[in-house]
């Protein structure tokens, strides 16, 4: 069932890249990664395979990734941000463009295949 | 009297204590490290794990690459794993210490330069998740194709960003330490524990502890646990050389003992060997003291040329005086130094202010005494024993030495200089009387406008002696010994009179 999840991956840092989808990979769970809003734009291109997203704001600028958040929200692609600031002070702007919450880093990898595996039930 | 041991002669390393230990030697696993298996009683118990603790630069990797070198000359397989320093480093590091390391596995798990250059940080997962089991698998990998009969882990510390709390770091560590003791082999661990970090939790979990400092331009060594055996507590010197480390025990005198004959040492000085009642005995100590230039050196001296021609070896420390002087001087008196040197019955060792520790300098006279056979030692001076060493605790150091001695059956002679040149008469300066068994005092005096040198017995615990002083001169033809005093009063003073006729 996981096989045909799409999760697309948005981060500045390629090895937290490089780690996230090899870790769902082994898992099942098919990946598209962003390190750029380019990357990023490409990916929403091709929305319709996308099932679920994991955005790294850090790095990227405001305007940028936020307008983008937008639009996985426009195109109903439940995302999570995730961030290493306290998840208090990022969850109101967060909620506003769309997220479905914050995910504070470092993620716990049980709890992400437990996201994963109750988002494709859900889906 | 008695002998006070009928044992036969121990070698240095080997120790009554060690024989009487929990196990044999021969199921001890050696450190490379001679003085530190001498203080854990002949090394490490095998299949333990073993930590060794210490701050920055106090030699903690330098016990490892020993410990594994060592296995490598005993054909036993050692794996050296490195998660700080890349494996070239240690290998040239324990190079310019001259260890070995060539034979022994090295398994590198320390971050590249590609961590750096190619943005290798990440923040995704922890560090515990991601790089625990790549390195528990490298790590296992090793071991199944080595098979070590002995691990070196540096640091240990480091494997505790691998765990995600303090619960899972105890429990990791433990099953690690299971996996590698049933796999045979002995773990030596390093810690870089401090108040900041604290390592509490593998010292409760390891066997043993080795604890490692430099303080005060002093490096130490103490264990301060070993489960399963005894050890010599306390703190212990260290030196690190081009021969790697090298520890010396303190000196515990109740360890040693060899059976001697209980005999006179005669000075070869007639009137001296009276004053004497026959010489000095073997196992005694002796202090010698007066004012500076009265001849104490020399008369210490009188009694090695006499060794010297029963073809005794004897050793002389001096602290103030160069060698050479003493040399110079000695033959200028008919004391042969240079002869005796030659053939090996005087070695004369010229101690350089702080080169040694005192555990260092109690070996060197343990090599003396147990390598060389040396029968006669003096301690020129006192003093210079302990500024040179910074002998803090002098009374109980000197205590353990001449015990020591004792127990060896070895002459002991120590110098004791007086500051006064006449006056009060003081036996020592610095309160250790009590702990020779002989004394011996060198005065000046004046009579008739010139000043004499006198010589007495204070104290002679084995034996009965001359309860008079006699003049002592010392000529070129050697040293002269009077006729017994005994028309002087008041020659503690310094300026003696004369009771009934004059001399002559």
């Amino acid at each position: 069932m996981s096989e045909s999840l799409l999760i697309l991956a948005v981060d500045r840092n390629e090895r937290n890249l490089a780690l996230l989808t090899d870790f769902l990979c082994r898992h099942g769970y098919a990946t598209l990664c962003g390190h750029s809003l380019d990357a990023f734009d490409r990916a929403l291109h091709d929305s319709g395979k996308i099932r679920m997203a994991l955005v790294v704001t850090s790095g990227f600028d405001d305007d940028g990734i936020w307008s983008r958040c937008e639009c996985l929200r426009q195109n109903r692609i439940p995302f999570w941000v995730v961030s290493s600031q306290p998840v208090r002070r990022v969850h109101a702007w967060s909620i506003r463009h769309g997220a479905q919450g914050v995910l504070g880093k470092a993620l716990a990898r049980q709890e992400l295949l437990a996201l994963a595996h109750r988002f494709v039930v859900q889906v | 009297m008695e002998n006070r041991f009928t044992e036969s002669s121990l070698l240095l390393g080997q120790t009554r204590e060690d024989r009487r230990g929990v196990e044999s030697d021969s199921e001890r696993l050696s450190t490379g490290i001679e003085g530190l298996d001498e203080i854990l009683r002949g090394g490490l118990i095998p299949q333990r794990a073993y930590l060794v603790r210490g701050g920055p630069g106090t030699g903690k990797s330098t016990v490892g690459a020993h410990f594994a070198a060592a296995g490598k000359t005993r054909g036993e397989p050692a794996l050296f794993i490195t998660l700080e320093e890349t494996e070239a480093n240690v290998r040239k590091d324990a190079a310019a210490l001259g260890i070995d390391l060539n034979g022994v596995a090295l398994l590198d798990l320390s971050i590249g330069p590609e961590f750096f250059a190619k943005a290798q940080a990440y923040d995704i997962f922890s560090p515990a998740e991601v790089e625990r089991e790549p390195t528990t698998q490298k790590i296992i990998q090793q071991i199944e194709a080595i098979k070590p009969k002995r691990v070196f882990l540096e640091v240990m510390t480091q494997f505790r960003y691998l765990a995600s709390d303090p619960f899972q770091f105890r429990k990791q560590v433990l099953s690690f330490l299971r996996f590698l003791q049933e796999k045979g082999a002995t773990v030596l661990m390093s810690s870089e524990g401090s108040l900041s970090n604290p390592d509490d939790d593998l010292q409760f979990m390891a066997d043993g502890i080795i604890e490692l400092g430099f303080d005060g331009g002093e490096r130490t060594v103490w264990v301060r646990k070993f489960r399963g055996s005894d050890f010599r507590s306390g703190k212990h010197s260290l030196r690190l050389t081009g021969r790697g480390m090298e520890v010396f025990p303190r000196l515990v005198p109740t360890e040693h003992g060899q059976s001697f004959a209980m005999e006179v040492v005669s000075s070869g000085v007639p009137e001296l060997d009276e004053l004497l009642h026959g010489g000095l005995e073997r196992g005694t100590c002796t202090i010698i003291s007066g004012p500076t230039g009265v001849g104490k050196t020399s008369l210490g001296l009188q009694f090695m040329k006499e060794a010297a021609g029963r073809g005794e070896r004897s050793v002389v420390y001096t602290f103030e005086e160069w060698k050479e002087t003493l040399v110079r001087r000695s033959e200028a008196i008919h004391i042969p130094v240079r002869a005796m040197l030659k053939r090996g019955t005087l070695a004369v060792e010229q101690v350089e202010p702080l080169r040694y520790s005192v555990d260092e300098f109690s070996h060197r006279i343990r090599e003396e005494v147990e390598h060389h056979g040396a029968r006669i030692v003096m301690l020129d001076s006192i003093a210079g024993y302990h500024l040179s060493l910074r002998a803090d605790d002098l009374v109980s150091r000197l205590h353990a030495l001449c015990k020591y001695l004792t127990n060896m059956g070895v002459t002991g002679i120590l110098i004791s200089e007086q500051e006064r040149i006449t006056g009060e008469f003081q036996a020592t300066e610095t309160g250790i009387s009590y702990l020779a068994d002989n004394i011996l005092f060198l005065r000046y005096l004046e009579w008739g406008g010139e000043l004499h040198r006198a010589l007495g017995v204070l104290k002679k615990r084995v034996s009965d002696f001359e309860h008079s002083l006699r003049e002592i001169e010392i000529t070129k033809y050697g040293i002269k010994v009077g006729k017994p005093l005994i028309h002087l009063r008041g020659i503690l003073t310094g300026t003696p009179e004369w009771v009934k006729e004059q001399p002559g």
